[in-house]
Parts: structure tokens; sequence; C-alpha cells
């Protein structure tokens, strides 16, 4: 089969989007559609004295202005995150206004919003609402939220810690760490990224005839649909239509309601007109959500042989001023799920204090506290290394979960049902010429540079919400059609659900069109986000057709005067089992439709249950190799090996791209990606020149390849490919610096590694950065 | 249907001769603006931090454009794209030291469009001043940068006063060490500044970045003989390797004779407000070769007298580092 599962097909959705034919929100444009603009905060934290919409209801070309005194009606952005701590509290989760209430927060909150004929009016005027507050102090710094005599940003609350969340048993872990003979600490930032699609933000909100409808980017439209009617509007689910179009890059916030979203829809309601509003870059970096954020300290105790007998590890998690969408629920649980990772640890106490702080909220971002967690786990490995002398492919293998020991259920209760991790490894360290890097290392010393190479080992728990659906329906022409409430948006769902359907069916790739994005088409969904599209839509989209072949069974047994049991179905054809007589699926289908056979044609509808509390374990083994000139502090990758578990590969062309992107992405944070705040509150990195994205040039060429163990819990046997290079990439690259800086005597230092903090760890300066 | 997404209205002249130019610039006063390639004056434009009514844009100006062998070396129109002087032939045999700074500017798309007048007249990069505050650069009375809790990683370590921001021109200091003048040209009259004058720092005045005033049109880069053929080294550190303006960079240049060291310009970039010429250096090293020795001996006068901030005490042993790497052969 051509185009079937594993073949490397080329992408369908390529030629539309590399010739500009694809169809953004920003493409979007309604007859007489107004403008809006957002007036945000400059002011990282104080309350609201008065909101002066005098100058800005009078500029040129202006609707209207909007404050939260005018939006009463409408609730806040809700977060879904629900947990509680051991002591059975829930979490404090404080209203999340659209426009600022009473308070601002964080520098970028929305304030008002302005309507104006056209964007540059209403931008002008956004500019001329006037805000003032009576100072608060920030709250910046993480210790310094989680201070006794900290200023408290919810006051009602009392504190700024929003939850403690605890697993595992610290007791155990005490008695392990009393027993062991050796003790290995880290101290780590896990730094602040602004996630930054290519795509900044937009919205076009229209209500007719009793209707909402809202044009935006997102990673599933139903998603939305939902918090909009249920928590924002008081809506019935039906009234609100949500379309997104094209969407230029996701990473986890793109799966969350953003305010101004909601904003259009209110402002076309009360204005009778099309309201659009499009973000500019520097306005994403104050006001898309970001990721992750952690001070993490961990300790790891280890018996004589290096076998770890137990860890502790305590983080401090950003929250941002309010909740995301899903806010306390990424440092707690969705790392929590794999603690410790890959390795076998006898005992484990895990604690997290989430903390509101005078920032933007903190959401999903690529992996969402996985990374975080394998990051802790794998600086803990190579440290535990250097301290007891041993290898550090060699302790990574006495301590791996071994396959044998497969399912294994970890501390979080979670069952790790596949993964060779070992053989995994060995595979990467010996595409990497691990075994040779001591040539090259003498290589560069002659060069006057120091080389070193580093591993990472990831494991996520992946699939998200547990239901997804699918309608897979066959057309007279034999063609088909597939809805599916997951969303792809960038990753190539389109080509990759095709060559699933392709199979199934026999039938041809171009024959297949692909329905997403729209809540009056999909009725069911979870979207995409935490691996989950494959193993989910993947299989409703399977399963759905393999639906649609039996009830053509029953049909055509029927046109051939037979019984179901005698038909077979190949390669879109019906046929009875002596080749006596058969009839194409095109023929069946168009026999569906007509009354005798119940009019209704040939269509399935595909609920999959994945079983709550289930889920895949995408795991891989990361390797890179860095060289940095001393002089200055640059640092040059020099390889990038990725050995990726996950699963069955069902493109390989799609799953190297996703390993490419989230490599990348891992490497930017390691790199340069850094969102800084000063110490007031103001956001310092508020365009692409500030804050360092890297650039094709800087990035190594991605050694891709798959150890494919498959899920056994799956018939496609999928894990997913989506998040696993974000996870892998940072402890590969730290550990890599780590590796190279070693004969400097550096033994520890944080993300991002710029330049200038390399120069300082290789020249033996503070790594503070203030003062030499 | 035509969507409203537009810009405010902004009036272009597109004038054919520079004595046009210039006189339009005279007399709209401060509400002309100099257009070039752009790429400095669209980011203040889309960052709203500073708005023109009008554009004054040279590229209907032929004269402008084009690289030009004379009598005393070569012509470089002040129009000529950053692309083509990292790429022209004559450069790169003749002043390779100015193709190679050129060369390193932002990226290739921007080194298309941008252009080597524009290059050495752009405004600087102090993210305060950048973001509209009024700073003193911005006429008011205070520096942001310079504060307790100024974030100054990027600023200057030399010749501050009260305003600590740098020149982020990768050609100028390529140009300062090739001793190359400006011409410029107002009205009907025409000076030519040396490089090393036509960068002002703050102390002589702390609003403009260099001698460039209303009405005044660069219309030339001129390259002397002199220094044709010179050895040299460029080096820019910076975060990025591309998009990403000098953390700290050096032009060198070395007229050598036998072994020894004749003449020599080295010029630091991204540590004061001006291509920062290392004086001290240069005399230190006559008469000597480029070695090692050479090179260690002379480092630590490159950051005499600087006075690093909270953040950039970096810069001082980074200077020393790129003089080494210069002078090592
Ligand atoms: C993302 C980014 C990264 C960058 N990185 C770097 C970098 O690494 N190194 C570096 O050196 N620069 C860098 N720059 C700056 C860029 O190179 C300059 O902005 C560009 O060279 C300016 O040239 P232009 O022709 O586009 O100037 P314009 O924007 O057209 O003009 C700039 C200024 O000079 C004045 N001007 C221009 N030409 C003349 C003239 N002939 N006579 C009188 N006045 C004139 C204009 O009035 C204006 O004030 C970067 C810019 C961006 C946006």
């Amino acid at each position: 089969m051509k185009f079937g599962v594993g073949q490397p097909v080329p992408r369908l959705e390529d030629p539309r989007l590399i010739t500009g034919s694809g169809r953004f929100t920003d493409d979007v444009n309604l007859p007489d559609q107004l403008y809006m603009a957002i007036a945000r905060s400059p002011y990282p934290h104080g309350s609201i004295a008065s909101i002066d919409t005098d100058a800005a209801e009078a500029a040129a070309g202006v609707v209207a202005v909007y404050t939260a005194a005018d939006i009463e009606s409408l609730g806040g952005m809700p977060c879904r995150a629900v947990l509680k701590d051991r002591q059975g509290n829930p979490c404090f989760i404080p209203k999340r206004p659209l426009l600022a209430e009473g308070r601002v927060r964080f520098v970028g909150e929305p304030v008002a919003a302005v309507v104006a004929r056209t964007r540059t009016e209403a931008r002008d005027a956004a500019e001329l609402v006037l805000l003032e507050v009576e100072d608060l102090p920030a709250v910046v710094d993480l210790n310094a939220a989680a201070a006794a005599e900290a200023t408290v940003l919810h006051e009602a609350h009392g504190s700024n810690l929003a939850i403690h969340y605890e697993n595992g048993d610290e007791a155990a872990w005490e008695a392990a760490a009393a027993a062991a003979a050796h003790r290995v600490q880290v101290s780590l930032v896990n730094n602040r990224v602004a996630p930054s699609p290519l795509e900044p933000r937009a919205a076009v909100g229209h209500y007719a005839n009793g209707t909402f409808t809202l044009y935006n980017p997102s990673q599933g439209a139903f998603a939305q649909q939902g918090v909009l009617a249920r928590a924002i509007f008081d809506e019935p689910l039906e009234s609100i239509r949500v379309i997104s179009g094209e969407t230029g890059g996701g990473f986890g916030i793109r799966g969350e309601v953003h305010p101004e979203a909601a904003l259009t829809l209110f402002a076309s309601r009360a204005l009778g007109a099309p309201v659009k509003w499009h973000g500019d870059r520097s306005e994403m970096f104050l006001s898309d959500s970001h990721g992750r954020d952690n001070l993490t300290r961990a300790d790891l105790a280890l018996d004589e042989s290096g076998r770890a007998l137990g860890v502790r590890i305590e983080t401090l998690a950003n929250l941002g001023a309010y909740c995301s969408a899903v806010g306390p629920f990424v440092p707690t649980m969705a790392g929590g799920r794999v603690v410790g990772t890959v390795y076998r640890l006898p005992a484990l106490y895990h604690s997290v204090r989430c903390l509101y702080t005078n920032t933007m909220p903190v959401a999903a971002y690529r992996g969402a506290g996985r990374p975080e967690a394998c990051y802790v786990m794998e600086r803990l490995m190579d440290e535990a290394a250097r301290q007891l002398g041993i290898g550090r492919d060699e302790i990574r293998r006495r301590n791996f979960i071994p396959s044998s020991a497969m399912p294994f259920v970890n501390h979080s209760g979670v069952s790790i049902s596949s993964g060779e991790f070992e053989a995994t490894m060995d595979l990467a360290l010996e595409r990497a010429d691990w075994a040779g890097f001591e040539r090259r290392r003498r290589r560069s010393e002659g060069l006057g540079r120091l080389r070193g190479i580093g591993l990472g080992y990831y494991v996520e728990s992946s699939g998200g919400g547990p239901e997804e659906e699918a309608r897979v329906r066959i057309h007279p022409d034999g063609s088909a059609e597939v809805i599916v409430g997951t969303y792809s948006h960038g990753q190539g769902h389109e080509t990759a659900f095709a060559q699933i359907l392709s199979d199934t069916f026999g039938i041809e790739f171009d024959k297949i069109r692909f329905i997403q994005g729209d809540t009056a088409f999909v009725k069911f969904g979870g979207g995409t986000g935490g691996s989950r599209s494959s193993q989910m839509g993947g299989i409703a989209v399977k399963r759905a057709g393999e639906g649609v072949i039996e009830q053509g069974r029953a049909v055509a047994a029927e046109l051939l005067q037979s019984e179901p049991g005698r038909v077979t179905y190949e390669a879109a054809v019906y046929r009875l089992d002596d080749a006596s007589a058969q009839v194409s699926l095109a023929d069946v289908a168009r026999a569906a439709e007509t009354a005798q056979f119940g009019g209704e044609g040939l269509a399935e509808t595909h609920r999959y249950d994945r079983g709550a509390g289930t889920y895949t374990f995408p795991n891989g083994a990361h390797v890179a190799e860095v060289e940095i000139d001393p002089d200055t502090g640059v640092l040059h990758i020099c390889r990038y090996t990725a050995v990726d578990d996950c699963g069955r590969v069902i493109n390989p062309l799609l799953a190297a791209g996703q390993v490419h992107g989230g490599v990348v992405q891992g490497l930017g944070q390691a790199l340069l990606e850094n969102v800084v705040y000063d110490t007031d509150g103001q956001l310092l990195t508020g365009s692409f020149l500030d804050y360092a994205m890297p650039f094709a040039d800087a990035m190594p060429d991605v050694d891709v390849s798959f150890n494919e163990v498959l899920d056994p819990n799956n018939e496609l046997g999928v894990k997913g490919i989506g998040e696993g290079g974000a996870c892998g990439a940072p402890p590969a690259l730290v550990n890599a610096a780590l590796h190279a800086l070693a004969s400097r005597g550096v033994t520890a230092i944080d993300m991002p590694l710029t330049p200038e903090k390399l120069w300082r760890a290789a020249n033996g300066l503070s790594l503070q950065e203030r003062a030499g | 249907m035509a969507a409203h997404d537009v810009m405010p209205d902004i009036e272009l002249f597109q004038p054919v001769t520079v004595e046009d130019a210039s006189a339009i610039a005279r007399r709209l006063e401060g509400r002309g603006w100099v257009l070039a390639g752009g790429q400095d004056t669209y980011g203040w434009l889309k960052d709203r931090a500073k708005t023109a009514t009008a554009m004054i844009d040279l590229g209907t100006i032929e004269a402008l454009s084009g690289i030009e062998e004379t009598a005393d070396g070569v012509r470089i129109g002040a129009m000529t794209t950053l692309r083509t002087v990292s790429r022209d032939p004559l450069i790169r045999e003749r002043y390779a030291l100015l193709a190679e700074a050129a060369g390193k500017v932002a990226s290739p798309q921007i080194r298309n469009q941008g252009t080597l007048g524009g290059n050495v007249a752009q405004d600087t990069r102090c993210w305060y001043y950048r973001r509209g505050l009024s700073c003193y650069r911005a006429g008011g009375n205070i520096c942001y940068a310079d504060s307790p809790e100024g974030m100054n990683r990027e600023h200057a370590i030399l010749g501050a006063s009260r305003c600590v921001a740098v020149s982020p021109s990768d050609t100028g200091t390529a140009l300062v060490a090739l001793d190359a003048v400006m011409v410029i040209q107002n009205g009907g009259s025409v000076r030519r500044v040396p490089a090393a004058k036509f960068f002002v720092g703050p102390a002589v005045n702390i609003t403009h970045m260099t001698v460039l005033r209303e009405g005044d049109i660069l219309t030339a880069i001129e390259l002397p003989a002199a220094w044709a053929g010179a050895e040299h080294y460029f080096e820019k550190v910076a975060d990025r390797d591309v998009w990403d303006f000098a953390l700290v960079s050096i032009a060198a240049a070395f007229r050598t004779s036998g072994n020894a060291i004749e003449d020599a310009r080295l010029v630091c970039g991204a540590v004061s407000c001006v291509p920062h010429r290392l004086n001290a250096v240069e005399r230190a090293v006559i008469g000597r070769p480029r070695s090692e020795e050479t090179a260690e001996s002379v480092a630590g006068l490159a950051s005499q007298g600087a006075k690093p901030l909270n953040f950039n005490h970096f810069k001082a042993p980074l200077m020393e580092n790129l003089v080494k790497r210069a002078l090592r052969s």
C-alpha cells in the first residue's frame, strides 16, 4: 500500500500552505467589520483608582470602549484543573476576569477594549485610555512569592500559594536517605519561555441571528466552544460556533481561550457588526500564555554501587498572576504522572508549591510538565555519575526500569506499559559514536575549544482526555470524508489520518476529505495536545472506518443476495467468498443512500474511549555534542542524535518533523530563550530582539531514528511523538555543556546557556550576572 | 472587501536628486524622516515609539547607489545595500574587513534591504529607549539602563555620559578602522567627515548618534587606498550568529613590513556609544609581530578605563580576548 501506515508520504497540506492559499484567522474579513484594540496595564501590580476612557471615546473612528464595568454579564476565564492537596483542600483558583477588575496584576493585563472603524484608530484610541492605580509592590521572584511577608496578589486568599501538591512518601524517602551510601543534590531553574507560535493570536467575532461565530486559531474548536458557552457567556452550546481554519502553531497555548476572543464576540453582539482583533508580536509576548518557570531542588539517594534508593523533588512553580486553563495541573500532575521518569526508585517524595506572581499566566507548553520532570532526573543522573565516578550511560543502565518489569506501576500509580529504555539508549549511543568521543575531544582541545557530550532520556505519559470521536462517511462516488475532534495546527493530520483510512479501506489517498476545527461539523472532541492525536483521533478514525466496512458488508450481502458472513472486503470491493460476484464500495454507498437501505448512507461515528487513568509512554534517548569557545562563551552544537520510541511510526516524514520541531524548541529553551521580568515586574523581553529564538544556523543536523516498541494497549501500537524532542533536548544539551566545562571545574549551570553564562563558567567567574 | 488594517497616513516624497532630498528635509523640519532601506525606521513605526508624518525616500536617487574605484581608493554610495557591500569583488579583495562586517549584520533579508548609509546612521538599540521611555536620549532626565535595577548587559562600559547606550552598527567599527571618510551633502554644500568623527557620544550630543542634522544627506563613504589589502581581523560575539546585535565585536586592520606591524587600527563595537578605537593597543603593537606574545602583552590595554555597569562586567575581558585573537597571526 503506497500511501498506507508507515510510508513517508509528503504532507497533503503543504502545497496549500507554501503557496499562501491557507486560510488563517487574519485572512478572515467580514463585511462591515470593526476593529478592536486592547488597552493593557503598564503596571505590574496596583489597585485600580480609575480608568478614564473619555479621550478614547472621543477619538476619531471610535465606536465603543469597554471596561470591566461594561461586561459584568460575562464570566471569567475558567481553569479546568481539578486538584486537591493531601489534606483535601482544593487548589485556590481566583477569578480571572476578561478585563481587569479592581486590581491589575501583571504588565499586559487587559484593562479596556476599544472598538473603532480601523485598526489604527482602535490602537491610537487604546493609547488614550488612562489607567490610574495605587501601586502595590510587585511579586516577581518565586522565592519572594513564597515568603511569609510577601505581598499577596489575591488578598482574600491570604497567601500566594495556590496549592501545595504532594505525592509519594516522605518518611520512606527519609529512611532511604538515611541508609544511602551517596547523596546527590541539584538545584535547578526551568526557565520561563514564550511559546511564540509563528501566527500571532487573532480573532473575528460575529454575532448574527442569535448565533455567535468565532474565527480564531486553536488546538480544537470544540473545547473553545465549551468554555465560551458555559463559563463566559452562559449560553447554550449550539448558540456558539467556533471555526479554526489554519492555525500557525499551538504548542499548548492555543488550547486556551484568551480574553480577546471572547471580547470580540461580546462587542459584536453589542454593536451589531463583526469585530476583528489581531495582536501584534510584542503584544504576544505580553499576553500569550507563557511556559515552564520552575525552581527545583532534588536529592537522590544511592547505594554503594550507584543504584538509586530514593529521590526527593521539591519545586516552586510559577502560575503567573492567575490560573491559565490548565495552570496548576502542569507542574503537578501532568509532570507528576511520570515523576522519577524511567528509573526504578524504591522511595520517592514529590512536593510542588504553585505560586501566584505578578507575571503573565503560565500554561501548557510542549510537553507540559514532562520536560521539567525529565530535566530533573537527567541532571541528577549526570551529577550522580560524576560524584560516584561511574559512566553516565552506566549509571542509567543500573537504574532503568527493565522491559521485563513492565507494566510497571510508578509512584503516581501510573502503569508504564512498554518501553525498552536500555536498548533505546544503546541505539542512541551507537549512532552518536559515544565511544569515539575522546578522539573528538582531543581534536577540539588542540583548537582551544572545550568539547562535551551529554545524554537526556525522557518518558512521557501521553493521551490527554481519554475520549475522542471520529465520523467517517463514504460518498456515492467512492470517496471518503472524515470528521475528527482532534485538531491539526501544523502536525499534518490530514496526511496521517488519510494514511490510516487508506490502509483501512484500501482506497486512494487523494479520495479522502478531511474535516476538523469547525463546531458546525465536529460535535465532540478533545482537540490536539499532549501528543494525543494519533493514538486518539487515529484510532477513532480507524475504528469508524472499520465500522463503515461492516455496515457496507451488510448492504453488499443484500445486493449480492447472500449472507454478510460470505462477503469479503478488499481494496474498495465487496466480493462473495467464492469470487462469483462483487460490488464496489461506491455502489454500496450509493445503495445505502436509497430508501431500501434506510437512506442514511454509509457512515459511522465512533467514540473511542481509551479508559481513564491510562496513557501511552513515548520515550527516547537524545545525545548532544557541543564545543564551547572559552574566550567568548560561544557554543556550537556539533552533533545531535535522537532515538525515539513513539510506538508505531505512521509516517516517518511527519514523525521526523515532530522530532525536529521538538528538539529545536528544547534547544531554544536550553540555549537562549528566556522571558525576563525585571524586579519591578516589567517585561523586558517584549520582542524577538530581546527574546532570543534560535535560528536555523545555530541548529544542528538532527539525526532522527526510531526504536518502534508498539504500544500494547491500542491496535495501531502508537504512542505519540509531538513532545519528546522538547523533553530530551534540554537535558542532553545542558549535560553536554557541563561535560565540556568539567575540566574547568564547573558542576552546575542553569538554562539558558547564553554565551555570557558559559564564558563566566569557563573562566571561573560568578554565575550571578550582577557584578563581575 | 478591503480591510481597514492600515498604517497611519504618511506623506511620501521621492526626490531624484540629493539637493531636492535635502531641501525637502529642511522644509519639513522635524516632520520629515529620511528613508533608506527602512530596517531601523519601520521598527520605530511598528512599535509606535516614534512616528513620522512624512518620508523622504532616498531610493529614487540613483546617484546614491553603487561602488566605484576612485583615484584614492573606493567610493561606496550610501544607498548601496549591505548585501552588495558584503559580496562586491572589489570590496572583498581590497577591504575584506568591511565585507566581513557587512556580512555579519542582522540576517540575509535585512542585508538585502538595509543600506550601508542606514547602517551607520541607525539609532541605538537600548531597550528602554526603543520602548519609547522618556530617557535622556529621548529628551527626558533619567537613564533607566543605568539605574540600580537597570538591565544593562548590552550597554556601554566606555565613554558613557548620562546615557549608556551603545552604537549598534557592525559596519561602523570597520569603517573607523579603515579611516573611511563620510561624504555629507546639505543643499548645495558638501562636507567630508572622517568616520571616527562621524559617530558622536552622549557627552557631545545626547540625542544624536552621529553628526547628521536636518537636511544632511550622507551620500557616500570613501575608503582610502592606504588601507587597501591590509591584513585584517573581524569577529562579532553575540548570543546568536544571525539576527542579533554584538555583545562585543572587533574590527582590526594591520599594515606590516616584514614581520613587524607598521600601522594598526583596532576598533571595538558595542562597548561604547561610538565605535571604540583602542589607541593604547594600537600604539603598543607598532614594531612588533602579530603573535601570541604580542597578544598577551598588550591585551590588557584594551579595556583601560572601562566602567562596567551591574550586568556587563564581562565586556572588558571579552574585549581583551578579542584583541588577543586579532593579534595572533
Ligand atoms: C532584527 C534586526 C537585527 C539587526 N541586527 C543588526 C546587526 O547585527 N548589526 C547591525 O549593524 N545592525 C543590525 N540591525 C540594524 C540594521 O542593520 C540597520 O537598521 C540597517 O542597516 C539600517 O539600514 P536602512 O537602510 O534599512 O536604514 P533606514 O531604517 O532606512 O534608516 C536608518 C536611519 O538612518 C537615516 N539614514 C539612512 N540613510 C541615510 C542617509 N543616506 N543620509 C542621512 N540619513 C540616513 C534614516 O533617517 C534613519 O534615521 C538590525 C536590525 C533589525 C531589525
